[in-house]
């Protein structure tokens, strides 16, 4: 209570003390971040607001203003029906997701499990792969004629599940997710802290009873930002269901809009698609109303204080290895057996049960990638992409995220909603979006045919994500540091470089982890941006799939993922580092 | 480097034939008789240009054939393919049309319907290939728009699941087969859906015309124990694993290619389909907002080829063209030897008639009751 009173005081306190020259760098910083972030975020957007009032694609000199796509909207007779079974299929996928990821970030993060480092590495391996590529080992493995189906169906005589049901699909897609949930809670664990924890301690309270009275509590910001990001996220799945839905006739939001939208066998209804996708927009601004409802009083969760500390470790005592036995059965189920048959199928003519798979081992696939520049060119660009787009879409969505809760800036509120906006649109809408946006505003046009219109793309649509990762590290560094930087005679942008940015070192790494590896697997937003001599790993695979090239999907997706393997690697090393920077600088 | 030797001997042929016959552009195309004495023109364009950007449905694998002929001759070319979906593809065309925004110089598409758009906003290059003549009247709809390959529509099968007397024959054998063995057959028969796929439409849309009545009874008998897909390759992957047994009207392409792969062979088949072969035809153009014109000219001319529709057969495509027989390819199909292989009257391929999609919404919907999918 006496920090408000001090903080409101603080602030009346110190208003008109600012030197006029640092308060115009920091204007200056405030109003650019502002104006970026409108155009990147708006830029996309426009075109498709404008879209849903027009009768003919955009680009169309007939096209004329009309209403009619609103109603047509409301009395289209399949929607109801998609919207129910996308709730359903969000809903399981962001209850398994976050409950796994939040137990297994615990587990990892703060106890005495056995083999945590170990784990802590398998359990970002499907973040890594494209979903569309996991689905497809998934469908391999225990889709009606997978290889553990069949194993199972010869034991029980019966088959044990079918993948291709809507909770099917939802596990698929929980296992896909839970990274997320796993990332977010992980840097919010292992930043707890243990001044709080050791508080209950002093005052007699048992392991358990801190850990669910302190330590859980804390971990709310990043369950928030996970289960809004995880449900958004499950509302724009498309390669899942479209790989398991399609031909048992499910249909989510995203598979519905592709066969509406871009399908065969259908005119494209641009008018349709436009306005569906503003009426994702309106679900997700409420849903993210709500999360900003529940983290209102955003001090309560501030962590790190001015001094250093030392985290400690719950101990499991005789869980310790019923907890191990959870998570390896996990690793080894979802995550190492979908992906091990992938990369088998990779090194195979073609996997079936009725033929074993050493009679058909081939090296062809990889010799066929290797061979083609329509194969190696992608795999360059789609790392460049990820490296440079990584690093600038960090920083970019640092500044916002300082901006928004760490300054006296007048448009501060707004800086955030606006942050949010992305989420709500689709990748391939944003993708669409961008594409129209070039023609708009001629600057853009000159990136057009070079990856930096992707980056551009790919940057704008990662605000969100990047958001969620270091606006909680962001939380826990308590006010009081940067207010101690500027009683000192720092102004607001000294404070941020000199104190907070290094403080938030591990969040920054963990959101260029984010972004590297889903711009290193994307593709929904470069399918309509790709352009002869641009493409990217993610549409190379999307189109082969189509196709039916599969041991070339499997050796490509095998060779993306022996490159994120490495590329995850250097980035754990960052992190180590990063961490012990930040550790020196507080 | 790959076609560094052929690039070699272009340049020593050509140092050979000397400037005068330059001059007169007609080296290149040695054994080419009837193709305008202008064209070098178009050769001599082509190199200020240097490069070709392609949208295509066809992989760039299916154009090795044709490429392999196009370095031959052009090695100064280079050739950039982006492979998209069939009806996405000049969907893109239309809006970096519409937009002024750079978009490529050919395109390959199967999308029939959309290319019915194409042509009533007239879009495309009136380019009149003097190749033309040896192609059939039907497959050229319009100037500037060239059939380059038509592919059966296949019937795949599991060898080890089904004994050879259960592997289906035609469309009226499998109603035999599937009501004599629902227990084998239901939920393990994969199509080409009239509702998602143009080529399983027009396929479908062709038996029926044709059979009438008798058609849709034969359909009705086996179509709720189908699944409708979209692509060859992943029908072909789940005949080999046993999730389906079999699946007809399927692109020749992908099952043509197992039948090669000794270990694919062992457990995947594939047979015309011998009461209604199904076609499915692809159409290139070059667009009138290509902006390396010369090249698309070039590339669209050593496709329609005599030695382009033979290197057809490197991708697992058929050629068309009406002299290039078995004896060329081969072996490798051609329209000629499937018709041959089927009868004539069996085959069905499709026209340019924008008829065939005038009741489209009608005849998707009985296709859905026939085949038992939700309305």
């Amino acid at each position: 209570m006496s920090v408000e009173t001090t903080d409101a005081h603080l602030r009346v306190a110190e208003r008109p003390r600012f030197a006029p020259r640092g308060s115009l760098t920091a204007g200056a910083v405030q109003w650019g971040v502002l104006i970026a972030t409108i155009f990147l975020v708006f830029a996309p957007l426009l075109p498709i607001i404008y879209q849903s009032f027009l009768d003919k694609p955009l680009y169309n000199e007939a096209a004329q203003l009309t209403a009619a796509n609103y109603t047509n909207l409301v009395r289209d007779a399949e929607l109801g029906g998609v919207l129910f079974n996308t709730f359903i299929f969000a809903t399981i996928t962001t209850v398994l997701a976050q409950a796994f990821g939040a137990i297994f970030a615990i587990l990892i993060g703060r106890t005495n499990m056995p083999g945590r480092g170990f784990f802590n590495s398998f359990m970002l391996v499907p973040l890594v792969v494209s979903t569309m590529v996991l689905a497809f080992g998934w469908s391999l493995t225990y889709g009606p004629s997978g290889f553990a189906t069949l194993f199972l169906k010869d034991i029980l005589g019966f088959a044990p599940w079918n993948v291709n049901t809507l909770i099917g699909m939802s596990v698929v897609s929980a296992t896909t997710q839970m990274p997320l949930s796993f990332l977010y809670c992980m840097a919010a664990v292992v930043m707890i802290d243990p001044a709080l924890e050791d508080a209950a301690r002093s005052c007699g309270a048992k392991p358990l009873r801190i850990f669910i009275r302190v330590t859980v509590p804390l971990m709310f910001p990043s369950l928030v930002f996970g289960t809004v990001l995880n449900f958004t996220s499950s509302l724009d799945a498309l390669s899942i269901p479209i790989i398991f839905g399609e031909a048992q006739g499910i249909r989510l939001f995203m598979s519905f809009l592709y066969m509406k939208g871009l399908g065969p066998m259908v005119e494209p209804d641009y008018g349709l698609i436009a306005t569906a996708s503003l009426l994702l927009l309106g679900l997700v601004a409420l849903l993210v109303y709500v999360q900003t409802r529940i983290l209102r009083n955003e001090r309560r969760y501030t962590t790190i204080g001015g001094k250093a500390s030392h985290t400690r470790s719950f101990d499991l005592g005789r869980l310790r290895w019923p907890a191990f036995m959870l998570v390896a059965g996990y690793v080894v189920f979802f995550i190492l057996l979908p992906i091990g048959i992938l990369v088998l199928r990779a090194f195979t003519s073609f996997l079936s049960p009725l033929v074993p798979f050493w009679k058909v081992m081939t090296l062809q696939n990889f010799a066929a990638i290797f061979d083609s520049a329509t194969f190696v060119r992608p795999i360059i660009n789609t790392i460049n992409i990820s490296f440079f787009g990584g690093i600038v879409a960090t920083l970019f969505v640092a500044l916002i995220a300082i901006v928004s809760h760490r300054s006296d800036f007048r448009f501060a509120n707004q800086l955030k909603y606006i942050a949010m906006v992305p989420r709500a649109i689709p990748g391939l809408i944003a993708g669409i979006g961008v594409f129209y946006a070039v023609v708009f505003f001629p600057p853009l046009g000159a990136l057009s045919g070079t990856i930096f219109l992707m980056i551009f793309a790919y940057s704008a649509q990662a605000i969100p994500k990047a958001y969620g990762a270091i606006a909680p590290s962001l939380l826990q560094i308590g006010p009081d540091l940067d207010r101690a930087a500027r009683v000192m005679g720092s102004d607001w942008w000294g404070a941020t470089r000199g104190i907070i940015l290094p403080l938030l070192l591990p969040g920054l790494l963990a959101s260029f982890s984010l972004l590297f590896i889903s711009f290193f697997k994307e593709y929904a937003i470069a399918m309509f941006l790709v352009t002869p001599g641009t493409e990217v790993i993610g549409t190379r695979l999307f189109q082969s799939w189509m196709q039916g090239e599969m041991g070339q999907v499997a050796a490509l997706a095998s060779v993306q993922i022996v490159l994120t393997v490495f590329f995850v690697g250097m980035l754990r090393l960052a992190t180590r580092l990063g961490k012990r920077a930040s550790v020196m600088a507080r | 480097m790959r076609y560094s030797v052929d690039r070699r001997s272009v340049l020593a042929g050509m140092g050979a034939i000397g400037a005068g016959l330059l001059a007169r552009g007609a080296w290149a195309q040695p054994a080419a008789p009837g193709y305008p004495a202008d064209y070098g023109a178009i050769i001599e364009g082509s190199k200020a240009e240097g490069r070709l950007f392609m949208y295509s449905n066809m992989s760039a694998k299916s154009w090795v054939g044709i490429q392999e002929r196009f370095s031959e001759l052009y090695p100064w070319i280079e050739v950039e393919i982006l492979e998209l979906d069939s009806s996405e593809l000049l969907e893109r065309y239309l809006a970096e049309e519409g937009t002024g925004a750079p978009t490529c110089d050919f395109l390959t598409s199967g999308a029939l319907e959309r290319w019915h758009t194409l042509m009533a906003q007239d879009e495309v290059l009136h380019y009149a290939s003097p190749e033309e003549g040896n192609f059939p009247e039907w497959s050229r709809p319009q100037p500037g728009i060239y059939t380059i390959a038509v592919d059966p529509l296949v019937t795949a099968f599991n060898k080890l699941i089904l004994p050879e007397e259960m592997r289906p024959k035609s469309l009226t054998h499998m109603a035999e087969l599937a009501t004599a063995h629902p227990d084998v057959f239901d939920g393990k028969i994969a199509v080409f859906g009239a509702d998602v796929s143009t080529a399983g439409f027009l396929a479908h849309k062709a038996y029926t015309d044709k059979y009438g009545d008798a058609a849709w009874e034969t359909l009705r008998a086996f179509g709720p124990m189908t699944k409708s897909e979209t692509s060859a390759g992943v029908v072909v992957e789940k005949i080999l694993t046993g999730e389906y047994v079999a699946g007809y009207f399927l692109p020749s392409g992908i099952p043509w290619q197992s039948s090669k792969d000794p270990s694919r062979e062992a457990v995947i088949g594939w047979d015309f389909c011998h009461d209604g072969q199904g076609m499915a035809i692809r159409t290139s153009a070059i667009p009138k907002a290509a902006k390396n014109v010369n090249c698309a000219k070039l590339w669209l001319d050593v496709t329609l080829s005599f030695e382009g529709q033979k290197g057809l057969v490197k991708g697992a495509r058929t050629p068309l063209r009406a002299d290039v027989t078995q004896a060329d390819t081969g072996g490798e199909w051609t329209l000629e030897s499937v018709t041959e292989a089927v009868g004539a009257e069996n085959i069905m391929t499709p026209t340019y008639d924008p008829k065939l999609f005038a009741d489209k919404d009608a005849y998707i919907a009985r296709w859905k009751e026939a085949f038992g999918r939700p309305a």
